[in-house]
């Protein structure tokens, strides 16, 4: 009886639940326009009837449109007047019907300076409860300003001097734009090429793409993002992947869960990736921090500093240093002048390659390190993991080795120790130079050379 | 009360009185329902556990007091 009550009342909590979920879907998917005309997913639906109506209108600095359903394309020509044409698709199954609401429907031209203004509208009661989508398409001098506001249905501006351009449930489209260009989509793709001035672009609910823009601003809540050869670009990404490539100058990448792929990038590169992988391939200088994601870094001229968790970190060919910091990954860095800062706490450290100061700091793993020379100042500090500290043949150094609870090994020919017990060992390696710190508390200490060729067959 | 009540009971009675007072409070136009509901619809999940737990502890401190009795 108990356990039928119990079910009866979990029963009726999760019919709140989902009940409330499902009517709070439906309203924000299906509507009831001003236009009475039933809509779903923000379209008519249902059979329809098209009528079109043209008009030639004076040349204006700005043209503006307002649409609410339907779609509006605006293109630049050489022509010095405005061309406009007004498909009216009449959502009626009798064609009669479709007739008298499309006569409802009238283009309107507003003229106020250099401004002028488009836009449909609807007379009668009797056309109010059909719905009609409205289809613009208008030629302006390619010297003209264009602002779209379309609610529901796609949305283009193509070879015109700026354009402004908001639309939602349908895709929002650029091309050719002689100045700046801002564009916002919702439920719907936003494509935005060839923008020679500053872009700004939003979009929600769809996939985002730029193409050949200026100083470019970019939010994306859920789709991605894709950018190709722009000035400079900064931009925030809530769900999705990210690809930019070719930024000249700075580039500020901000996403929440997606993967993150740059390459080439002329000024510094500073990326956050709070769930997904970063890699950063080619840039001035490189700032990445990731949260749950693998981070690589590669072809960096200046300073790279990269902080990640729970992954590990990749650095290659980094020209002006390096400062890193894991937790719960491991380090792999190869190619870095400049010298080298590291703490790691997680997986393995392996350092090949480095040119400069080098400062390991490692928690719970092995740390093999393979300097070049010439060596500078070096430590290497371990907690649970031995260390094996490889130096280039014919390099002179100071050598300061500690192991408190593991065995200090040195194969170098001509080492001349000058210090030497169970946890310590101290000495000179040919002709000395920079003092080279490794200590392990839990681990053994190895120095020695590379592997000789024939060792390696 | 004490070990006697009932946890699902309770969950649903305390459910139905807010529930009643959101929609007397939507339909004097003081708040909006639907987002209401669909926000907090799972705190009455998270009141049954934790009338559950109470109920379980009770319980078992009436069990205890009994078997000391005899």
């Amino acid at each position: 009886m108990r356990f039928l009550r119990r079910a009866f009342v979990l029963g009726a909590l999760l019919l709140l639940g989902l009940g409330t979920e499902a009517a709070w879907q439906i309203r924000e998917r299906v509507g009831y326009s001003s236009w009475t005309g039933w809509t779903v997913f923000g379209r008519f639906e249902g059979p329809s009837h098209s009528f079109e109506e043209s008009r030639d209108l004076e040349a204006a600095a700005e043209v503006e449109i307002d649409n609410r359903f339907g779609a509006v394309a605006v293109r630049g020509t050489d022509a010095p007047v405005i061309v406009v044409r007004l498909r009216k698709q009449v959502f009626a199954a009798d064609p009669q019907e479709a007739a008298m609401a499309a006569q409802a429907v009238r283009l309107v031209s507003d003229r106020s300076g250099d401004v002028l203004r488009l836009t449909a509208k609807v007379e009668g009661e009797a056309s109010r409860r059909i719905g009609v989508a409205t289809h613009f398409t208008v030629e302006v001098p390619r010297s003209a300003r264009v602002r779209v506001r379309n609610e529901h249905g796609a949305a283009e501006a193509i070879a015109v001097a700026a354009a402004d351009v908001e639309t939602s449930h349908d895709a929002g489209r650029l091309e050719d734009v002689a100045g700046d260009a801002r564009l916002a989509v919702r439920h719907g793709d936003a494509v935005a090429r060839r923008v020679a001035g500053g872009l700004d672009l939003a979009c929600r609910f769809g996939r985002a793409s730029i193409e050949d823009a200026g100083v470019t601003r970019a939010a994306v809540e859920h789709g991605g993002l894709a950018v190709v050869r722009v000035a400079a670009l900064d931009a925030e990404v809530e769900q999705g992947d990210t690809s930019a490539e070719r930024v000249a100058g700075a580039l500020g990448l901000r996403a929440r869960h997606g993967d993150v792929d740059v390459r080439e990038v002329g000024g510094a590169a500073t990326v956050s990736v709070e769930i997904g992988s970063a890699t950063v391939v080619g840039a001035a200088q490189a700032d990445v921090r990731v949260t749950h994601g693998r981070t690589r870094v590669e072809r960096v001229s200046g300073k790279v500093f990269a902080s990640a968790t729970h992954d590990r970190v990749e650095l290659e060919d980094v020209g002006g240093g390096a400062e890193v910091e894991i937790e719960h990954g491991g380090l792999q860095a190869s190619r870095v002048r400049g010298g080298l800062v590291a703490r790691v706490s997680g997986d393995d450290v392996a350092i090949d390659g480095v040119e400069g100061v080098l400062q390991v700091d490692s928690r719970r793993a092995r740390v093999r390190v393979a300097p070049t020379a010439p060596l500078a100042e070096t430590s290497i500090q371990s907690e649970h993991g031995s260390v094996v500290l490889t130096l280039p043949a014919g390099a002179g150094a100071q050598l300061e080795l500690d192991a408190s609870q593991g065995e200090i090994e040195v194969d170098l020919p001509g080492f001349d120790a000058s210090e030497r017990t169970r946890s310590r060992v101290a000495g000179r390696v040919g002709a000395g130079g920079p003092t080279l710190r490794v200590a392990s508390r839990h681990g053994d200490v190895t120095v020695g050379l590379p592997p000789a060729p024939e060792a390696q067959r | 009360m004490g070990a006697r009540f009932s946890p699902e009971g309770l969950a649903l009675g305390i459910t139905l009185l807010a529930l009643g007072v959101v929609g007397t409070l939507a339909s004097f136009g003081v708040v909006e329902a639907l987002p209401l509901i669909r926000r907090w619809w799972p705190l009455s999940l998270v009141l049954w556990g934790a009338l559950e737990v109470v109920h379980a502890r009770d319980a078992r401190a009436a069990r205890l007091a009994r078997e000391g009795r005899e």
